[in-house]
């Protein structure tokens, strides 16, 4: 287990980090999501030894490991730039760790050609970095990192720097490779929701240097803790309106522009503003010309835009406070900007948050609260 | 009206005659650039007579070795371009060595207070070298180095060095700091990550160093002259400065001098320009 304790980073008066506390286990891909700026990239920088932090300590199956230098850390990284030394071969990039270790050179032959064969880049051993393609180099990056062997093995956005379709090859291929490796720590950082949602077996949300919530993947995506946790960690973004909860009749009323629900069982606040949540497939557009299903809350949205994601269409549509809905289409739907759409809400799965301080208040699951 | 053949109608167009005056123009600039260089290649192997010829000549009529051979060439000139050689290479030897230590650490510096040195180091090139030449001096005095080849190597390492710095700090700068991280995460120690790694990504810069260096020692008169005296501690352009003396100058043994000694820097620059160009010209390394 891997173990991070009060960890903080101060940068120029500025805190990078901010007491983070964590845990991460072996056997397991945890990834650490967080936009750009949260502090991914120097907490993993920190866990290698490249960076020192101001406050906290790092420990490895039991062992203080903050004061090693990075070759004592028993640690690999495969960084976002790949790094690969471009005045050297492939074969020799992969290699560098095991000279590092002056292992013998028959032996450092077998486990780098063993590793590239597990890659599919043995064609290209002998060519230098930048005689390869992007993906090409992504392969080589991981190869280095994994021919070391190293207990914790490290991935900082690998596939930032990859076009669309060989992230999702990539993807693949990263899982597939890392659910093999036994003993191993992986931590794998990505400011992309599709990358944990795939990937993680745990997840870490991070914002501004602070961990918002970690845990379970499934925990964290249907239990968020807050409103950006459930609004980052969705692919699709999540779906928010703004809403009522009020005592009617000595029950709970949730009311929004286009429906009102009692809820049964509600133990939170009441007569407050809260935030709804629902995911964009809960967000159904009515084909033209279909019957709109009068039992379920609908309106007229205006299409602002429509943007392909693999098959389907992802669409954003305007509410009348000018915010935005997501919704998605089968690719065959054709939509136009600015053209008027029936939308139905299913609204059987709603999330509630406080409207002011964005914490998680309850989910309601077909009338019925459920407080975690 | 007769037609006239095309050829004479491009003749007469603006973009061609601004061609033709644009070519007139660079010819005219080289020849008058080059034209004393060619004077004195050419001077270099013909007789005292030809050269005072009332009819001048490029090409030599009865072209002569004799100028670079004794007893013409005073045996004394070998000496001199030795120590040309000697304090030179030294010089940009020392100089490249000191850039490439000193660019490393303020490259990676990662106080960022600290690179207010290096913007000290440039302000010593606030002031001609002539202003500090007593300075220089004295100092050479008090360590006992007049007259002595190690003291001119000194000097000019000192008035050289913090350009050296400076430029090679630049191009390391633009090499990615993440490049030494994933060398030390491999298990490199930081002497190797310089030597092994960074090193050979910065050999353009380094040649370019060690030649700019090169070429300024090796046209340095004023130090050269001050701080050397005796005959066989004279630098080259010193020693063929003192053949000047008197109402006839050996002319022709100066031209065979000074074509030798123009020679040397052409030949270094032809074997290491490619390193040359490169380090001029590209700010560091595309990582992959």
């Amino acid at each position: 287990m891997l173990e991070v304790k009060d960890v903080s980073k101060v940068v120029d008066n500025k805190a990078i980090l901010k007491g983070i506390n964590m845990k991460v286990y072996e056997d397991a891909i945890t990834v650490i999501l967080g936009p750009t700026g949260s502090g991914k990239t120097t907490l993993l920088r920190i866990i290698a030894g490249v960076e020192e932090p101001t406050s906290g300590r790092i420990f490895l199956d039991g062992k203080d490991i903050t004061d090693l230098a990075p070759k004592d850390r028993n640690v690999a990284i495969v960084f976002q730039e790949y790094c690969l030394y471009p005045h050297l071969t492939a074969y020799e990039n992969i290699a560098s760790p095991l000279r590092a270790a002056k292992i013998g050179e028959k032996e450092i032959d077998e486990r780098v050609k063993r590793v590239a064969a597990t890659l599919g880049i043995t064609d290209i051993l002998g060519k230098l970095p930048r005689e390869t393609s992007g993906g090409q180099r992504q392969r080589i990056a991981i190869a280095r990192a994994l021919v070391k062997d190293a207990k914790v093995c490290m991935l900082d956005e690998p596939l930032t720097n990859l076009d669309y379709k060989i992230r999702e090859t990539m993807r693949e291929e990263i899982r597939e490779i890392f659910k093999r490796t036994k003993g191993k720590i992986i931590i794998y950082s990505t400011p992309d929701p599709l990358d944990a949602l795939l990937l993680a077996d745990y997840t870490c949300v991070m914002r501004n240097g602070v961990i918002e919530q970690m845990g379970k993947n499934k925990e964290v995506y249907n239990k968020p803790k807050n409103l950006f946790v459930a609004k980052y960690y969705s692919y699709p973004p999540m779906n928010v309106i703004i809403g009522q909860i009020e005592k009617l009749n000595g029950k709970a009323m949730l009311k929004t522009p286009w429906f009102k629900m009692s809820i049964e069982g509600w133990s939170g606040p009441l007569n407050k503003d809260v935030a709804v949540g629902f995911r964009c497939e809960q967000l159904e557009i009515v084909p033209a010309g279909s019957k709109v299903d009068m039992k379920l809350p609908s309106d007229k949205l205006k299409v602002a835009t429509v943007h392909r994601i693999g098959t389907e269409h992802l669409i954003q549509l305007w509410t009348a406070d000018k915010n935005i809905l997501y919704a998605l289409t089968p690719g065959d739907v054709r939509l136009e900007v600015n053209e008027t759409v029936d939308v139905l809400f299913h609204i059987d799965k709603l999330w509630l948050f406080d409207k002011e301080t964005e914490e998680f208040l309850g989910r309601i699951y077909e009338g019925s609260a459920i407080h975690d | 009206m007769v037609e006239q053949p095309r050829g004479i109608r491009n003749l007469f167009k603006v973009e061609n005659i601004a061609k033709a005056l644009k070519a007139l123009y660079l010819i005219f600039y080289t020849t008058f650039m080059l034209f004393p260089i060619i004077w004195m290649v050419s001077g270099a192997f013909k007789t005292d007579a030809e050269i005072f010829s009332k009819t001048p000549t490029i090409i030599p009529v009865r072209p002569t070795l004799s100028n670079f051979l004794p007893p013409k060439m005073p045996t004394a000139m070998w000496r001199w371009l030795t120590n040309s050689l000697i304090v030179s290479v030294s010089s940009a030897s020392i100089c490249s060595l000191i850039g490439l230590f000193g660019g490393y650490a303020f490259s990676r510096a990662r106080i960022k207070k600290f690179k207010v040195f290096l913007n000290l180091l440039m302000i010593a090139y606030i002031f001609p070298p002539a202003f500090l030449i007593v300075g220089f001096t004295r100092l050479v005095n008090f360590f006992g180095l007049l007259d002595n080849l190690v003291g001119v190597i000194l000097v000019y390492v000192c008035l050289q060095g913090p350009y050296n710095i400076y430029l090679i700090y630049s191009y390391m700068a633009a090499i990615p700091r993440e490049l030494d991280d994933a060398a030390e995460i491999d298990g490199w120690s930081k002497t190797h990550v310089l030597f092994r790694l960074i090193l050979p990504l910065s050999l353009p810069v380094i040649v370019t160093a060690f030649m700019w260096t090169f070429m300024m020692t090796w046209n340095e008169l004023i130090y050269a002259l001050v701080l050397l005296n005796s005959p066989s501690n004279l630098t080259m352009n010193v020693g063929l400065s003192s053949l000047q003396a008197g109402d006839i100058s050996p002319y022709g043994v100066m031209f065979a001098g000074a074509t030798v000694y123009a020679s040397i820097p052409v030949v270094l620059f032809m074997f290491l320009q490619k390193y040359y160009i490169l380090g001029l010209t590209r700010g560091g390394v595309r990582t992959a």
